[in-house]
């Protein structure tokens, strides 16, 4: 009887297994995470070197380009035409109630320069070339064929990461800067065509009120998220494994890492900025 | 054409126009125009810059003429010092006042050039002008309380001092005396009015002896006897008074 009351586990000791699990599974968490994160460094680390100390790969950079740029242009032109026209007819809401209609310009120009434009440009790129990087790397790693490119004496970072970080860190600003013009057009054209806000004021407040430091903030920071996608989204490629289903699991991990570091680091880009640029 | 030859074509143009569309969003937007148009810098001097910011507009007659360049405070602390940038052929007169206003909804501040004449001389670049300083509703209305409050200790302190119960009774008997002073004065005055106006009539006695015009020759005549016997001043030579002891001139002696 007294051994069967001993055996019996205490309230104490059960609370105790339970916060030693939950301790071990967030202590493995956290080491994951760290992992991850030193994997996504080092990549970075090893690309930039590449980049410095080899010979760059010009016809696969521009390949790159035109795979990240160019086949990118009409989702990003279509979505920054409709962030700008949304946010334009929305800001018009808010300003007529106080009648300061003519706000809606800046308003539409400087949230497109520095927030819209470049968070939903950044975010189809991940979700489209980000993907694309992923499954693609990830097939080459499931298939041997980057085993192969070593014992061809071909560094696989050198021949796939670093035309990729190349092209989408000169591809991203670029899509972006036509994101704003676009999202600033179509505002324009819904604010004074649509919802009859005085043109010329909607220009010239547009004009007062925005300044190139509010493009620059735009472009230093998508500059940054094209790295954040171009190394998450390499590096989940380069680390898959289990066959067609490890590269789905490689794509979706890339988008979603992706889309979080980005929105993130948005966040502390923005701040930090604001301390160099002020706004 | 191949392939690779259209991607690198595809691309490049791509690359052209995105960086064409960057550039003009930058250029545009950061005024670069602005920079390059011809301007001279003229200093305002200012009590209080009022949240003025660089780079707000400065308008003559509702035209935009320049630009804020710089705000800064005064060497010797006495106030502010903002450096405007002026376009070229604006035409401000060295007389012109500056003064610092806000517009919109926000209350942005920007400069007002007044023109005061059209004969002084054009400003030139570098020179020192004073500005008029904002008016400020907070100072403005702790200056009107301050004064609300000497005024109010001044009524406490002549309520205190003189309006006592006593000085108050002898102020009431003394306004009730003026008024019945005033009443007595008020009645003399009537009857003075009247015997003026009999006098003038030339009714009794008075009014008799001022509206005969004989009593008035004969006074004349009478006068002008004292002056030839001598009982008045008479001018030496003066041949309206004659002496009597003198014969005519043309008369012989009898």
């Amino acid at each position: 009887m007294d051994r069967a009351v001993l055996a019996l586990p205490s309230p104490l000791s059960y609370r105790a297994r339970r916060m030693e699990r939950f301790f071990q599974r967030f202590g493995a968490g956290t080491l994951r995470f760290v992992d991850y994160l030193g994997s996504v460094g080092m990549l970075a680390a090893e690309s930039f070197r590449a980049l410095v100390t080899m010979r760059p790969r010009w016809r696969e950079t521009a390949f790159q380009t035109w795979n990240i740029g160019v086949r990118s242009l009409p989702v990003v032109l279509l979505t920054g035409a409709f962030i700008g026209m949304v946010f334009s007819a929305q800001s018009y809401f808010q300003f007529h109630k106080v009648r300061m209609d003519t706000s809606t310009g800046p308003a539409v120009s400087i949230a497109l320069s520095r927030e819209l434009a470049p968070i939903i440009t950044s975010l189809m790129i991940a979700g489209r070339v980000g993907a694309a990087m992923a499954a693609e790397i990830g097939t080459m790693r499931v298939t041997e064929q980057i085993d192969a490119l070593r014992s061809m004496a071909v560094l696989p970072i050198e021949y796939l990461v670093v035309p990729r970080m190349v092209a989408i860190a000169f591809s991203l600003p670029l899509l972006t800067a036509m994101s704003i013009a676009i999202g600033i057009f179509s505002g324009y054209v819904v604010g004074v065509e649509v919802l009859n806000i005085d043109g010329a004021y909607f220009l010239h407040n547009m004009y007062i009120y925005t300044e190139d430091k509010d493009i620059y903030t735009g472009l230093i920071k998508v500059f940054i998220f094209a790295f954040l996608v171009v190394f998450i989204s390499c590096r989940e490629g380069l680390h898959c494994e289990g066959g067609a289903e490890g590269v789905g699991r490689a794509t979706t991990e890339a988008v979603v890492n992706s889309s979080i570091a980005i929105l993130i680091t948005n966040f502390f880009v923005t701040m930090l900025l604001s301390k160099i640029i002020p706004p | 054409m191949n392939d690779e030859r259209r991607i690198q074509r595809t691309v490049g143009i791509f690359v052209f126009v995105g960086v064409l569309v960057a550039c003009s969003l930058i250029l545009h937007f950061g005024k670069v125009g602005d920079r390059f148009r011809g301007g001279y810098p003229i200093t305002v001097e200012f009590a209080n810059a009022g949240g003025l910011v660089r780079g707000a507009q400065v308008l003559f007659a509702g035209v935009p003429v320049g630009k804020v360049g710089s705000i800064r405070l005064h060497e010797n602390g006495a106030g502010v010092e903002v450096e405007v940038d002026l376009f070229d052929r604006t035409g401000i007169r060295d007389d012109a006042r500056f003064l610092i206003k806000q517009s919109g909804f926000l209350g942005d501040k920007h400069i007002v050039v007044l023109p005061v004449s059209s004969t002084a001389p054009l400003l030139k670049g570098g020179e020192r002008l004073r500005g008029t300083d904002p008016f400020d509703f907070t100072d403005a209305a702790a200056q009107a309380g301050e004064a609300i409050r000497k005024l109010n200790t001044a009524v406490d302190k002549f309520s205190d001092a003189m309006l006592d119960a006593k000085t108050l009774t002898d102020l009431k008997s003394g306004i009730r005396s003026f008024s019945e002073l005033g009443g007595k004065l008020q009645g003399g005055a009537d009857r003075l009015n009247v015997i003026l106006a009999r006098v003038q009539k030339g009714e009794g006695t008075f009014g008799k002896l001022l509206n005969d015009p004989e009593l008035h020759d004969e006074l004349k005549r009478l006068i002008h006897n004292w002056r030839v016997h001598g009982l008045l001043y008479r001018e030496k030579g003066d041949e309206r008074y004659p002496d009597p002891k003198k014969p005519a001139p043309g008369m012989r002696p009898p």
